[in-house]
């Protein structure tokens, strides 16, 4: 069925695909003129650098994807040094071993990705939030919306936050009295290095049962038209509360294929969040 | 005693030079407003003023006489004693069940400028940030909430959505009636800087 997208294209998506393949033609043309073992060395040292950023997202989401893509990089990285100082020279065995760890974790880390288990789904979430919602009048508030009182337990929504961060729907703050589920998905808020959500999106879930929204101005921006605001919180709100439902009645699974029914692509839909 | 007499009585005796010029009322017969100043060193304009505002509070009386042609005033004292008693009831907004600015429509105004700030722990504001003037002019004035406000002001409705009564919105944030006043006060205070619209 075919979805009617109301956020923007990701511009900056588009942006960072075309750098990539501009600095891909950039190392290819180098490779040509610089010897074999500096090619392998820059590739080894880019790989590298990615590696702390993939540690990072594995220990705070637990998500697997993130674990295949930093141990392919660790191979990687280590096997390019291993070369440089044998000279090409390794023994067989030590490269039939680095090139089966590249295979194996590469082959998981590229399933992970395009199977969309790596993607931080904070376009997914704008999308279905908005997917009820056709008014359009422009009333941006930086104030929650109060969306509905629901039954709770804390034991059930501390078990919910654990999904959800692990499968990247939203990252939770367990607070005394309440969680908040934020899309602050900043490169560092993934890593874990961040912690503020107060300026972004976030959905609020107290451990008395009720429930708030609060879309941030930047994530507003990113829609085609400026939907009824009002409606737009609560929207975002009860998705949150399906989810919440789905969880406990243990069709957790459903949530996944809501997410996935949008196909937003995982190479380009991706995004970070605005304040 | 009202209020403002109250304010009056107490801004006078606050004067640096009131224990003085008192003093000489009660030892003096009568004086004018230049024996005043000049035998306590003061501008005959400050000891005129005071005097004349000791006058019209009722605790001295004056009297006009003439020294050749030109006349002016003697006073002398007047009221011996008093007391200052402040009934702060007075000040109590009335309200009631059937006030009727309860069943008042709001909702926050579209693109208001103001600044909301949410409560670190819990469903209410703490704060609300509005401007005033333009460019350089453009001052800001913070509002801090007490927790019904707050509260409150938390179920207000959004730019978007339907306006709701006072009473309505009263209910839905289980804030008591008791806190009628003070809810009032600040709504029609956000109404004043155009962060509440309403519709009666």
């Amino acid at each position: 069925m075919p979805f009617n997208m109301k956020l923007k294209p990701n511009e900056k998506a588009y942006f960072l695909i075309l750098v990539f393949l501009v600095a891909l033609v950039a190392v290819i043309y180098a490779g040509k003129n610089i010897s074999h073992g500096a090619a392998i060395g820059i590739w080894g040292l880019l790989v590298f650098l990615n590696a702390p950023l993939s540690l990072g997202e594995y220990l705070k989401t637990k998500n697997n994807g993130f674990l295949f893509a930093f141990i392919f990089q660790m191979s990687a990285s280590l096997f390019a040094v291993l070369i440089i100082i044998y000279d090409f020279n390794l023994n067989p065995w030590i490269t039939g071993f680095f090139i089966m760890m590249m295979v194996i974790f590469g082959a998981l880390g590229l399933y992970y990705n395009f199977s969309r288990r790596t993607k931080w789904r904070y376009r997914e979430i704008l999308e279905l939030a908005s997917m009820p919602v056709n008014d359009i009048s422009n009333g941006f508030t930086g104030r929650p919306k109060p969306v509905t009182k629901i039954n709770i337990s804390e034991k059930d929504l501390r078990s919910f936050g654990n999904y959800l961060l692990k499968n990247l729907i939203a990252i939770p703050y367990y607070e005394t009295d309440r969680v908040v589920f934020s899309f602050a998905m900043t490169l560092r808020h993934r890593i874990g290095v961040r912690h503020n959500y107060k300026e972004f999106s976030h959905v609020i879930f107290e451990y008395n049962g009720k429930v708030s929204a609060h879309i941030s101005r930047g994530d507003y921006q990113k829609y085609r038209d400026q939907l009824a605001f009002d409606q737009l919180c609560d929207s975002l709100g009860n998705l949150f509360i399906d989810f919440f439902q789905l969880y406990v009645s243990g069709e957790a699974v459903r949530i996944n294929d809501r997410l996935n029914t949008l196909k937003l692509s995982p190479l380009a839909d991706f995004g970070e969040s605005s304040v | 005693m009202d209020f403002n007499t109250v304010q009056k009585i107490s801004n006078l005796l606050a004067k640096p030079f009131a224990r003085d010029i008192l003093k000489l009322l009660v030892n003096y017969q009568d004086l004018s407003a230049s024996e005043v100043a000049t035998r306590l060193d003061l501008h005959i304009k400050t000891a005129q003023d005071f005097l004349e505002e000791l006058t019209s509070l009722e605790i001295t009386s004056r009297h006009e006489v003439y020294e050749r042609k030109r006349p002016y005033f003697r006073y002398e004292i007047k009221k011996f004693q008093f007391s200052i008693q402040v009934d702060l009831s007075t000040l109590a907004e009335k309200t009631s069940q059937s006030d009727k600015r309860l069943a008042m429509k709001i909702r926050e105004r579209k693109n208001t400028q103001a600044v909301f700030t949410v409560a670190r722990n819990g469903d209410y504001l703490s704060a609300v940030t509005v401007f005033q003037g333009e460019g350089r002019d453009k001052k800001e004035r913070r509002i801090s909430l007490t927790r019904a406000q707050g509260q409150f002001m938390y179920y207000l409705p959004f730019p978007t959505a339907k306006p709701l009564t006072i009473k309505e919105i009263f209910k839905q944030s289980g804030v008591k009636q008791n806190y009628q006043r003070e809810i009032l006060d600040i709504v029609e205070l956000l109404i004043e800087y155009d962060v509440i619209e309403s519709e009666t």
